[in-house]
């Protein structure tokens, strides 16, 4: 990765793609669906509303690449269209599904995991949106600091404060709810 | 340099600190950089050092390991399901049909597709 976080071999396949080879937008989209999708899942809530999300974040990146020839930067401009397509999402109030309605699939995972998970997404729903998003992308999807930081438009720097208020706000809120119990 | 460089949250993992001991306050600022494995080997040992001697600090650091322990395990990294990616897969190949050739097309220089669902 270069320091302006563009990948050679992704900037090769984007060059061919423009050039017309098929296989090149399959790898390209096999590269990064499951990233895609699993950050939208994570933001949306539904997999209905990731599957949309993931589904016009590629249409606009393929099209973005054919229309904009000025920099490599394939994975940024997928992200950064997804990031806007959840945003929009999450501000139509009836397409809000937050992530602790879904139903727990722990199978036989002892009581007190599943307790710990239920108020784990109640922390998670609890938290600003700015810090469900970084923890989201640093701490489940295990993106690292500087790959958000371009992500979220933001320093690294600043990223790593956000991420650090992030966490202790996640601990605080999780110690708080555990106390009352 | 002096350790009270790192006057911001979150620190500077690029930032190297003196070789003097840490106080407790640079512990804590280095805490998350400590979690995650970006800081300088040198630096790694010395906060290592002062946790064990130090069981507020090491507290600390243990509640956000935890924490975070606790959000990997409830959340998860989603897998896209087979069928979406087949409809999706298609459904780019329609778009950009008048793009793209139906047939592969040796261009120089091309590399193989490293396995990236591993």
């Amino acid at each position: 990765m270069s320091p302006n976080g563009c990948d050679p071999y992704e900037a090769r396949l984007v060059e061919r793609f423009r050039q017309g080879d098929r296989r090149a937008l399959d790898s390209l989209f096999e590269m990064h669906v499951d990233r895609v999708y699993s950050y939208a899942r994570h933001i949306v809530g539904s997999r209905e509303d990731a599957e949309e999300v993931a589904s016009e974040a590629f249409m606009k990146a393929f099209r973005h690449a054919l229309d904009f020839r000025g920099d490599c930067a394939f994975r940024g401009w997928l992200f950064g269209i997804a990031r806007n397509l959840c945003r929009d999402r999450l501000r139509q109030p009836r397409l809000i599904v937050m992530p602790q309605l879904e139903t727990d699939q722990v199978g036989d995972d002892p009581a007190d995991r599943i307790a710990i998970r239920t108020d784990v997404r109640k922390a998670m729903a609890s938290l600003p949106e700015e810090y469900r998003e970084i923890l989201t992308l640093c701490d489940v999807e295990e993106w690292d600091s500087k790959e958000a930081a371009r992500m979220i438009e933001r320093s690294h720097v600043a990223t790593r404060s956000l991420l650090y208020r992030a966490r202790r706000a996640l601990r605080d809120k999780l110690a708080e709810q555990w106390r009352e119990n | 340099m002096s350790a009270s460089r790192h006057s911001g949250e979150g620190g500077n993992p690029e930032e190297p600190i003196s070789s003097s001991p840490l106080r407790c306050e640079v512990i804590q600022e280095l805490a998350d950089l400590y979690v995650d494995g970006e800081l300088p080997e040198e630096t790694i040992a010395r906060v290592s050092k002062h946790l064990l001697g130090c069981p507020d600090c090491s507290f600390q650091i243990r509640s956000v390991e935890q924490a975070r322990g606790h959000l990997r395990d409830t959340c998860g990294k989603h897998e896209s399901n087979p069928g979406f990616r087949e409809r999706l897969s298609a459904r780019l190949h329609a778009e950009f049909a008048d793009h793209v050739t139906p047939e592969t097309v040796d261009l120089p220089g091309q590399l193989a597709l490293p396995d990236f669902r591993s």
